[in-house]
């Protein structure tokens, strides 16, 4: 809040300077009180629409250049990853979940090796294809609930053995957040100075050509 | 104990550690980056949990998946069909 009031105080004081009026000045051509517009300098309040719109008629310029270099970075969700412990860097960076997989296939492997029983046997013993302990120890296939239960028993441990050190991070809500250009330099524009009518005359909008009134104005 | 009695067992693993950790469905849903349906069936043993998804929830309730695995053997399973 206090950056994008700030930014707004910076490109109005330039605006300002450049179409060479005072505050006095531009709070008569836009129909608002000086000391408005010199909270706005300070970056002491942020502009409403109207006062936006207003502003830019008062210095002789399109709204959308008094909001020149401001911008929303909407938010994102940062996808979760799966993670597992003792694996290096590269490998925790990994967003799917091959990670876990691999790790799978390396405690089934393990466990198998121990055992010393070939991939056959171990499948005829889980009661599963003879090619599943391929699969599973080359990463190929996520195992469902029962084949884990199966695996394990086949292998004589405890199903949290196979699932042992790998964990999810889970994914948030990065908000959104304003960013801001530097502002440009920019020549200062010829100003056809006018005669000051000796009171105030209300302005008003215009909404493509129709005329609104301004029904603050002169109040 | 039968396949489709071991997903009920998780389910019920599930239902008692989410309840116990004061989690609503979308609670744990947001944790586990996991729809409240998905959960849902997963407690009613609608559906069959993948290893990605033992782990997700696990993590969502801070715990360790032992204990979404507690009382649930395979042995039986595969005991009865090497008998046949």
């Amino acid at each position: 809040m206090s950056d994008l009031t700030q930014h707004f105080a910076a490109i109005l004081t330039r605006e300002r300077a450049l179409a060479d009026l005072s505050v006095e000045e531009l709070g008569y051509l836009s129909s608002m009180d000086k000391s408005a517009i010199a909270d706005l300098e300070r970056g002491q309040r942020l502009p409403r629409l109207d006062t936006i719109v207003k502003l830019a008629g008062g210095l002789e310029i399109e709204p959308c250049e008094l909001l020149a270099g401001m911008k929303y970075r909407p938010g994102r969700l940062a996808p979760g990853t799966f993670e597992v412990t003792d694996e290096p860097r590269e490998a925790r960076e990994m967003t799917d979940a091959l990670i876990i997989l691999r790790r799978f296939g390396d405690t089934v492997k393990h466990h198998r090796q121990r055992l010393g029983v070939s991939q056959e046997e171990f499948g005829f013993r889980g009661n599963m294809h003879r090619n599943d302990a391929g699969h599973f120890e080359r990463a190929e296939r996520m195992p469902m609930l029962e084949t884990i239960l199966k695996v394990a028993a086949a292998l004589e441990v405890s199903p949290c053995e196979l699932l042992k050190g790998m964990s999810w991070k889970t994914g948030r809500l990065i908000p959104g957040r304003f960013e801001f250009e530097e502002i440009k330099p920019r020549p200062a524009r010829q100003r056809s100075r006018q005669e000051r009518p000796a009171g105030p005359v209300p302005g008003w909008f215009e909404i493509e050509g129709r005329r609104i009134p301004d029904e603050e104005a002169g109040s | 104990m039968t396949d489709r009695e071991l997903c009920r067992r998780f389910g019920e693993n599930l239902r008692r550690c989410r309840e116990g950790a004061g989690l609503s469905l979308d609670g744990l849903g947001d944790r586990a980056n996991l729809h409240r349906s998905e959960i849902e069936k997963l407690e009613n043993a609608k559906r069959e949990p993948r290893l990605g998804t033992i782990i997700k929830v696990a993590t969502g309730l801070r715990v360790s998946p032992c204990h979404l695995l507690e009382g649930l053997d395979a042995s039986p399973i595969l005991q009865e069909t090497h008998r046949v």
